[in-house]
């Protein structure tokens, strides 16, 4: 089994198996020249992965698992969409979504549901699949207001006294 | 631009393989029908433009630094139970 090294601008020269890039059959939208990623973890009990581009070490994105965040999503893909990606059974597909987090205050991080990523994890094809007609927005937040608000003041110090400032 | 006259039913061909055809019109709206192989993707064009500005801007605002702060939060979430206030 090779192992492959890809240059990444945040995490440095990374070793991964060959197996492990998956390849999109069309670019992430805005981002043609680029079409080899690899999935990595951030850190151990994060909801939140790094695609990361094989292809421009700049180039990376946050992922999640929007149920992780109790979102119910749930979406049908077209028999276009999963013909194109050679997906036979649902439980070869692995469904994730971009972050984004805004500078101002990363707690209000949303999600992009409209345009999820779809991976065949058998042929490692992938996809940004757009849910035309879905309802579902580019832009839902992963924690809404009313829970940020239910912290308690203060809360931060007894979970995490080293990193309590949380710079207003 | 090439500008076409169609009626309500005709079609127009695209380079051999993908079929547009006008279903109907209604005031200034027009549905259309496209045939088109599978490897041929076909977006609304303002959901296009919109997704596209997220992806860029998702890549701007991944950042160690900026995901760290948002894993608190969340770990915060996790810590305390809901709902139970005084």
């Amino acid at each position: 089994m090779a192992n492959k090294i890809i240059q990444t601008a945040r995490f440095g020269e990374v070793s991964v198996d060959e197996d492990r890039i998956i390849n999109f059959i069309e670019p992430i939208l805005g981002f043609s020249d680029s079409a080899r990623y690899v999935i990595l973890d951030h850190a151990e009990d994060s909801p939140f992965k790094w695609l990361q581009s094989a292809d421009d070490p700049e180039l990376a994105f946050v992922v999640t698992n929007p149920k992780l965040f109790d979102i119910d999503y749930e979406f049908t893909l077209s028999d276009e969409t999963a013909e194109h990606l050679a997906l036979h059974s649902a439980d070869d597909a692995l469904v994730m979504t971009i972050v984004n987090i805004p500078q101002e205050d990363p707690s209000k991080m949303t999600t992009n549901l409209l345009g999820p990523i779809v991976v065949n994890q058998a042929s490692r094809k992938a996809l940004q699949v757009v849910l035309h007609d879905s309802g579902y927005s580019t832009k839902t937040r992963l924690i809404p207001d009313e829970v940020l608000q239910q912290q308690p003041k203060g809360a931060s110090s007894v979970s995490s006294p080293a990193s309590a400032d949380k710079g207003e | 631009m090439l500008v076409l006259t169609r009626k309500t039913g005709q079609k127009i061909i695209i380079a051999n393989e993908i079929e547009v055809t006008i279903l109907e019109t209604k005031g200034d709206s027009v549905k259309i029908g496209i045939e088109a192989p599978k490897q041929i993707t076909i977006y609304r064009e303002e959901i296009f433009e919109e997704i596209k500005k997220s992806n860029r801007l998702a890549t701007q605002d991944a950042e160690t630094a900026r995901l760290n702060k948002a894993i608190e939060a969340v770990n915060l979430i996790k810590t305390s139970p809901p709902a139970k206030e005084g």
